[in-house]
């Protein structure tokens, strides 16, 4: 099931008292595509991880809809979140903070056993998952504590694909991990959502690791959407990117600093360091 | 960069273990030196040993073996205060380290510890915040401070101490890529002026990359150790910096490229005598 996402005039603010406060999201109407790797960027305070947990049913909208395939969130009482959040997995920033069980097979059943699946077909999933994330399964009788930083992650993050989302939102996934940590779960993340055509939507603050992962990028200004589309046309202008206070991946910056001392123009923005040696062997440099 | 010929930390057959049950060290057998006046960074996957390591050489662990030598000094429980003015960490979350409600009650901090005369503690403070410009903010409660800055000030909080030896255990993590080259540019800046040393425990490979000298910490050994060009040679596992990865791109492809490890700088300007 290839699961995709529309927001229609949605609005929301977390005021909960008397006191005003502006709109965390101001009047958004979006449509994520199915099956599509998506990178949410903007400053801090944007509105982006508002915009994920909207996507949950962690937080109703005010004003309009959110549909997530054929089930929808809006301002009403007494709609049924279960469904949405069966289809929609999130995981938070630093999600090993919230593990908790003795085991990590216990960590792992907690969220199937929540939404009804038997004991044994829990276990059989956690089997499943523990292999997804590149563990072992010997793993699964251990305390999820004595593993390594970058372990426990990835044992969050099987927690949440147990539950068999069509829709993976994550806050951050790479950030405090090591270089190797961060690339092994960015690259399995994108191997879900190729080979399953799952929908990820993530937030992140490396442009690295959008212009490597992401098909499509969303640019959040204040609450509102500033751009929305694909990866290419994202990193073609970039005096818009510095205008949204952005930065640059690492080897364009380089690009562009080579053509500003050398007067040296290469025919396209290079985003890996393969596009990078191949438009120098194109202008012929090399 | 001259070295001197004593060196102003000597590491010896170093071992550590956290759980005593177990055979596995942390660290185990470390020899090494570092020489004043030099950058060192120490690199390594999480779980290297990378931070047991620097909590050894300021003292804030004891050594299951080996010694670790200061200025020619050996650390040990008794003088482990004292030599503490000889060397400064500065953690990864500086919230962690902050005590004072003022910038410069928390930078005077250290120095109130080691009885230091009033007078001389508010230059030495104001020095401090001059070095890394922080000094307008010196009346401004810490916790009012962006990342950058409050890194910032819990560097002045150690070069007030006038320590021979800074040491960074991750120090630029938490901050976004300006702030890391600002701070980068700064403490770079202040080590050529004073002839400070500087271990630097880091991920960034670009940061390592500008270092004097490498060492790779593996499972808690030493696998690999000089300048950046021949520690990125010799291990393959190392995600090499930026122009590096180019270059070997570009020879792999069979293309006439310098055969020795490359730095942006040397990138550019090998780019450019082909162009001209």
């Amino acid at each position: 099931m290839v699961t995709d996402i529309k927001f229609i005039n949605v609005s929301v603010d977390y005021r909960t008292g008397p006191l005003h406060s502006k709109n965390v999201l101001d009047n958004i109407s979006l449509h994520i595509k199915p099956g599509t790797f998506t990178a949410v960027v903007g400053h801090t305070g944007a509105g982006k991880s508002s915009l994920l947990k909207t996507m949950n049913g962690l937080v109703i909208p005010k004003k309009g809809m959110v549909k997530i395939g054929d089930y929808s969130i809006s301002n009403q009482p007494n709609q049924s979140l279960k469904n949405i959040r069966k289809r929609v997995g999130m995981v938070f920033q630093f999600p090993e903070s919230q593990i908790f069980a003795e085991t990590v097979e216990k960590d792992i059943c907690f969220g199937p056993l929540n939404f009804g699946i038997s004991p044994r077909e829990a276990k059989e999933i956690a089997r499943r998952v523990i292999k997804n994330v590149g563990l072992e399964p010997s793993c699964l009788h251990k305390s999820p504590f004595s593993l390594s930083g970058g372990e426990k992650r990835r044992v969050a993050i099987a927690g949440i694909l147990a539950m068999n989302p069509e829709v993976l939102v994550l806050d951050e996934p790479g950030a405090g991990l090591d270089p190797a940590g961060k690339k092994e779960i960015l690259s399995l993340l994108e191997k879900w959502n190729k080979k399953y055509r799952m929908t990820t939507i993530m937030v992140t603050h490396e442009m690295d690791d959008v212009a490597r992962y992401a098909d499509d990028v969303i640019v959040m200004e204040k609450g509102k959407i500033v751009f929305h589309g694909d990866v290419t046309s994202f990193f073609s202008d970039v005096e818009r990117i510095k205008s949204w206070k952005l930065d640059l991946p690492e080897t364009l910056k380089f690009q562009l600093e080579l053509e500003q001392q050398t007067g040296i123009r290469l025919p396209e923005k290079c985003l890996t360091p393969e596009k990078l040696a191949n438009a120098l062997i194109e202008v012929g440099l090399v | 960069m001259k070295e001197s010929p004593l060196p102003i930390i000597e590491v010896k057959n170093l071992s550590y273990r956290y759980d005593l049950r177990k055979n596995t060290d942390i660290l185990s057998s470390v020899t090494f030196s570092v020489f004043k006046g030099e950058w060192l960074a120490i690199v390594g996957n999480n779980g290297s040993g990378k931070s047991t390591l620097a909590r050894l050489l300021a003292g804030l662990l004891t050594p299951l073996e080996g010694k670790v030598f200061i200025d020619g000094i050996e650390l040990t429980e008794k003088n482990k205060w004292q030599i503490r003015k000889k060397i400064g960490i500065v953690f990864q979350n500086p919230d962690n380290q902050f005590i004072g409600t003022t910038v410069e009650d928390d930078v005077a901090f250290g120095l109130e510890n080691f009885n230091i005369p009033y007078n001389e503690m508010k230059q030495r403070v104001q020095e401090a915040l001059q070095m890394v410009d922080m000094l307008k903010y010196r009346k401004t409660d810490p916790a009012n401070l962006s990342g950058g800055q409050k890194q910032r000030v819990a560097i002045a909080g150690v070069l007030a101490v006038k320590p021979e030896v800074i040491l960074l255990d991750e120090a630029f993590i938490m901050l976004d890529p300006k702030s890391r080259d600002d701070m980068l540019k700064t403490l770079k800046t202040l080590k050529e002026k004073y002839r400070l040393t500087i271990i630097s425990i880091t991920h960034d490979m670009n940061e390592a990359a500008s270092s004097d000298r490498m060492i790779v910490l593996k499972n808690g050994k030493i696998t690999a150790t000089g300048t950046p060009g021949e520690v990125f040679s010799q291990d393959p596992e190392l995600e090499p910096p930026l122009a590096e990865k180019v270059r070997r791109i570009l020879h792999n492809k069979g293309r006439n490229v310098p055969d020795h490890f490359i730095t942006e700088k040397e990138l550019i300007s090998w780019l450019q005598t082909l162009n001209s």
